[in-house]
């Protein structure tokens, strides 16, 4: 019997021992260092070429090792960067000076040979190399001309008014080290001229940078940069909450009062560029009357859903255009809620008895999509528009609106890379275009003109002509731009930006 | 032993060939992997020359010929996503997971055998009672919930343990995720180690090395054990494959870079090559496991080999 206790009793041990050896005995420490700060996102980068990827969580890392000619500010506007200067010769050339001595960190020099080299590519005028995955309008570019070791010309093939902001975005990659293996070691051993080296990248794990002590605008005041792919919510959250992590992406409206309620934590926001509107498919009969359109935009109580809905994380817009955008009209006007207006209009436009509605949405695509669609699909059935909800998965929705088969309505929210209203109408407004279910000459002419028009004055006065038509003549149901949230250790100074970046350099320790 | 050995190895061959046609015409079924690989805007030109490019354009089998060939020569062609070889993906996640699985099979193990065999020796005592109530709690609470209750009791409010991610590839960034993954496993092999711990304490040939005068932790250990762990080599072959679909979720919980979280990854991304790298890897790896669980037990109970040699 005693014998048999001993040996119970040691099983016992033996299991407690394993247990709290580990339980205990191996806590990672993490390691102190006053100048690292991690980053994590809700997916890890895809390839660390520039030209390569259509995708912010990559970009928010290839913007810390590379420069680009221009560069957008913390407010979006362009200002120069490995440029000097930059002027328009004519509406189809711009002629770039460039800084002197810069090198990419493998060595090679910075010139007007690289710029040559780095449009080309883009354009696809460089022999041998595979197309990139740049957003549209590299394929203006007709000519690329050095003039002198400093200064180049890019000719285009017609005007084209977001060429500066396509190079405010074209990152720079140096020649010597692509040219070897035609741009394959760029994936993952980036070279760049920016303010950061890779240092580690462990696929689904840690990518770290360091810190380019004598890169050209100064060293940056964060010697290491980390950044970790955490796709769930609440392990995001919860490293912040643990302080393994300074900066998580994506916070849910939801989870904002649980970090507002730590006291190293805070809670930052930034305008994104993305807008949210109602398409409304005059390609169907009875939404062609533009009284019937109208009467949705007085349905709907907007304010409402921003702070219902949104949990006031969005701000309203007048049309399709946000505030920072180019095209904002300073003199916008709304579309009040007024109900007994809608009825009213649709009983005008031969609907006295209201109408029968179909929204789509995509299901967990866009911020609340589908508690939004919700919301409205009830302010427009009392309005006499009985609206059903057709909330799908998101390639669901992608087949259907390539296929341009959509009811009468669908939400969507529209994302823009040049804060150029022009890149969003072009899409969505233009005839004839996959996501446009509306058509109107007028509105046509101005968008091909604006097209066409690259002095600044000149192109935002056509964007504010046709942002007026279209208030009277609504192809949607305006909504609002999205606010984009980040949970931040307060240990560090940093401000998000509306073009979804995370970027560190200018970012210090308190 | 060896021709019995030889005949499972051929079975083996047969379900890897029999899981690459299914992985093959379930890929094929999904619709056509160039609209996945293209945008809208590609021409019908450009779609054509990508489908001569990856092969496509060839009749179906003489496709999966080329696929089997890719398979055996370890290539299944260029992620989509990541643009490097499907197959070196798979085999960067390989350590990983093979060390989540080791510790979940090690706790479940270590956890679980000697409390099966308390509770069968205790039978009806408070340890059984406390015991089972655990194993049945084990095998009911889903392990989305677990591991996200672990985080926030372990990693938030204690600070005991790393919340997520790889690490070094140190032990305490494993202990999470593999308790999440293995409190299943735990509970199953316990209750399974009880019951069959019991019918075999009652039996006529423990009785007799009782009544021999033998102690207790012979009896249980030498005499009662050996038999009684040949259900558990049973289902730990079956439970292997269930780690991997359990893997799925926990590693994408405690964003821990295995070959679980790069499957969702390549699901939500439509990266077929890699989707295909992974279901044979793993078909492959579970096949392999449970011919040398066949091996295991012969060693463990020679009447296996004998019934199967005769």
């Amino acid at each position: 019997m005693r014998r048999k206790r001993i040996v119970l009793g040691g099983l016992l041990l033996i299991s407690s021992l394993i247990f709290s050896i580990l339980f205990f005995g191996l806590r990672a420490q993490p390691a102190e260092c006053q100048t690292r700060v991690r980053v994590a996102q809700g997916a890890e980068p895809t390839r660390l070429d520039p030209d390569m990827h259509r995708e912010n969580v990559s970009n928010t890392v290839i913007l810390h090792i590379y420069d680009a000619l221009l560069e957008r500010n913390q407010n979006e506007e362009i200002r120069l960067n490995l440029a000097e200067s930059w002027r328009f010769l004519n509406d189809t050339t711009l002629e770039f000076k460039l800084r002197k001595g810069i090198k990419f960190s493998n060595g090679e020099p910075f010139n007007a040979q690289v710029v040559k080299y780095n449009i080309e590519r883009v354009a696809g005028l460089l022999p041998g190399a595979k197309k990139t995955l740049n957003p549209p309008g590299w394929e203006s570019v007709k000519e690329v001309k050095v003039l002198d070791d400093y200064t180049v010309q890019m000719i285009t093939k017609y005007p084209n008014p977001v060429l500066l902001s396509l190079c405010a975005q074209k990152y720079m990659v140096p020649i010597e080290y692509t040219k070897k293996d035609n741009f394959e070691s760029l994936a993952t051993k980036p070279i760049g001229t920016g303010p950061y080296v890779l240092k580690s990248w462990m696929k689904g794990g840690e990518l770290v940078l360091t810190a380019k002590k004598d890169y050209w605008k100064g060293a940056p005041k964060i010697d290491e940069v980390i950044f970790r792919p955490i796709p769930e919510d609440a392990t995001r959250i919860a490293e912040l909450k643990v302080g393994n992590v300074d900066i998580i992406a994506n916070l849910k409206p939801d989870n904002i009062k649980e970090i507002e309620a730590e006291k190293n934590l805070t809670v930052k926001y930034a305008p994104s560029a993305r807008t949210a509107m109602i398409f409304i498919n005059t390609e169907i009969e009875k939404m062609k009357d533009v009284r019937v359109r109208k009467a949705i935009n007085y349905a709907l109580d907007v304010p409402s859903i921003i702070k219902n809905v949104m949990g006031g994380n969005a701000y309203r817009v007048s049309t399709v255009c946000p505030k920072n955008f180019v095209g904002w009209d300073p003199q916008e006007k709304f579309y009040d809620y007024n109900p007994a207006k809608a009825k009213q209009l649709l009983a005008e436009a031969g609907f006295p008895n209201g109408m029968d509605a179909t929204i789509l949405t995509p299901r967990g695509r866009y911020l609340n999509d589908v508690q939004a669609c919700e919301a409205i699909a009830g302010m427009l059935t009392a309005a006499g528009i009985r609206t059903k909800v057709n909330a799908v998965e998101f390639g669901v929705f992608a087949k259907q609106t390539q296929a341009h088969q959509i009811p009468e309505m669908m939400y969507a929210a529209w994302g823009n890379p040049h804060f150029d209203v022009l890149e969003t109408v072009q899409a969505v407004l233009r005839s004839g275009e996959m996501f446009s279910w509306y058509s109107n000459k007028q509105m046509d002419e101005l968008i091909d003109a604006a097209k066409q028009t690259v002095d600044p004055k000149k192109h935002e006065d056509l964007l504010r002509r046709l942002l007026r038509l279209m208030y009277d003549d609504p192809p949607f149901g305006f909504l609002y731009n999205q606010r984009d949230i980040y949970g931040v250790n307060k240990r560090l100074n940093w401000a998000p930006r509306p073009d979804e970046d995370i970027n560190l350099y200018g970012a210090f320790l308190k | 032993m060896s021709g019995y050995l030889t005949r499972r190895f051929l079975h083996s061959i047969i379900i890897i060939i029999g899981i690459s046609i299914a992985v093959f015409v379930i890929s094929r079924f999904t619709g056509d992997p160039v609209s996945i690989m293209v945008g809208p805007d590609t021409s019908q030109a450009d779609r054509a020359t990508i489908r001569k490019e990856f092969g496509l354009d060839r009749p179906i089998p003489v496709q999966y010929l080329f696929f089997l060939k890719g398979a055996v020569q370890g290539n299944f062609g260029k992620s989509i996503r990541y643009e490097e070889p499907a197959f070196r993906l798979v085999l960067q996640r390989i350590p990983a997971t093979s060390r989540l699985i080791f510790f979940t099979l090690l706790w479940a193990l270590v956890f679980s055998i000697p409390i099966g065999i308390l509770s069968a020796i205790k039978r009806n005592s408070f340890f059984d009672v406390v015991g089972m109530t655990f194993t049945f709690l084990g095998q009911s609470i889903p392990s989305f919930w677990l591991g996200i209750m672990l985080i926030m009791t372990v990693g938030v409010y204690f600070r005991l343990l790393p919340i997520s991610g790889y690490g070094d590839g140190d032990i305490a960034h494993i202990i999470l995720p593999s308790l999440t993954l293995g409190a299943f496993e735990m509970a199953s092999f316990a209750r399974i180690t009880r019951s069959s711990m019991l019918e075999v304490l009652n039996m006529d040939y423990v009785q007799t090395a009782r009544a021999k005068g033998l102690s207790e932790l012979i009896v249980v250990v030498k005499h009662s054990l050996r038999n009684a762990l040949i259900p558990i080599v049973t289902i730990l072959g079956l439970h292997i494959a269930l780690l991997m679909g359990g893997a799925v979720i926990t590693e994408q919980i405690f964003a821990y870079p295995g070959i679980g979280w790069l499957a969702v990854q390549s699901i939500y991304n439509r990266d077929f090559p890699v989707i295909q790298a992974i279901v044979m890897t793993v078909s492959i790896g579970i096949v392999a496991t449970n011919f040398l669980l066949d091996i295991i037990y012969t060693f463990i109970d020679p009447r296996i080999r004998y019934v199967r040699e005769k």
